[in-house]
């Protein structure tokens, strides 16, 4: 059952990925790209991260698509036309550059120090959220209070971006 | 299946390919994005992977919440990345009412 529900959520990862790039519209991206995230969720859990998943759901599948959606109907671009072959053949050489990727990660990942190793029995329990607090604000405080201060400059850079400013103002 | 890495970094490969094609193939700014998006969280899985199987390789230092803690500096990043990308993004639409990273060639507006 939990294998079956594994490669559940594996198939719908990729498989709404692939949808993301192949949509002609827009809006179908969007919501092709919160199932993805949804789908990489189910597989925290199934990493046994609960807080992760959470906050994948939470912030990303979330907040993180509210931006984009809203963006996206408040452009509502045009149809784009996809074709294998424009004028300068670059879906050719996109393409060619992910089959080139994915050799050269396929290849890192068989080689790397884990996937080497004979399967041994891992533990089968949940990080809990405490566990994860305790080390988010101990060892790794200054990471943390980085991305307080990345999101702070974040939002004072989309103020900027986005106030109107009339010819003048500077 | 599930106690094993491989199945996780194949999707975590795939899906970052999916998302360099993307990146590569498509001229909507929007769905540029979200391929990159997509190439965050395969990199956020991988993490995650490395970081839950690592246990079996003796001799490797590291607690358990490494790869967590980088996946969620990610994620803060992805978001910032995106608030500022799309404000970016509503700017140059406002200006020039459209939308096509090939149309856009000039800096001054």
């Amino acid at each position: 059952m939990s294998e079956f529900l594994l490669v559940f959520a594996a198939l719908i990862s990729v498989g709404a990925a692939i949808g993301v790039i192949s949509s002609k519209e827009a809006v179908h991206s969007a919501l092709y790209l919160t199932v993805h995230l949804l789908g990489v969720a189910a597989l925290y859990l199934f990493l046994h991260h609960q807080f992760l998943a959470v906050a994948q759901m939470l912030v990303y599948a979330g907040a993180v698509m509210v931006v984009f959606i809203f963006a996206v109907t408040t452009l509502s671009p045009h149809e784009e036309p996809l074709k294998l072959m424009d004028q300068n053949g670059l879906p050719l050489v996109g393409v060619g550059a992910g089959l080139f990727a994915f050799v050269g990660l396929a290849w890192t990942y068989r080689n790397s120090a884990l996937t080497n190793q004979a399967p041994v029995e891992v533990s089968g329990e949940m990080v809990p959220a405490s566990q994860f607090a305790y080390d988010l604000f101990g060892p790794f405080l200054l990471p943390f209070e980085g991305t307080a201060f990345l999101l702070l400059t974040a939002l004072v850079g989309a103020i900027i971006l986005g106030g109107r400013r009339r010819i003048g103002d500077g | 299946m599930a106690n094993s890495p491989e199945l996780y970094l194949l999707i975590s490969g795939l899906v970052f390919t999916i998302g360099l094609v993307g990146l590569i193939i498509r001229r909507n700014p929007l769905v540029m994005f979200m391929s990159i998006e997509l190439m965050l969280n395969a990199s956020n899985l991988a993490f995650m992977t490395f970081s839950r199987f690592s246990e079996q390789v003796p001799g490797l230092k590291g607690g358990p919440s490494d790869g967590p803690v980088f996946t969620f500096v990610v994620m803060t990043i992805a978001a910032a990345e995106a608030v500022v990308g799309l404000a970016i993004i509503i700017t140059i639409f406002r200006t020039r009412r459209m939308v096509d990273v090939d149309a856009l060639t000039e800096l001054k507006g």
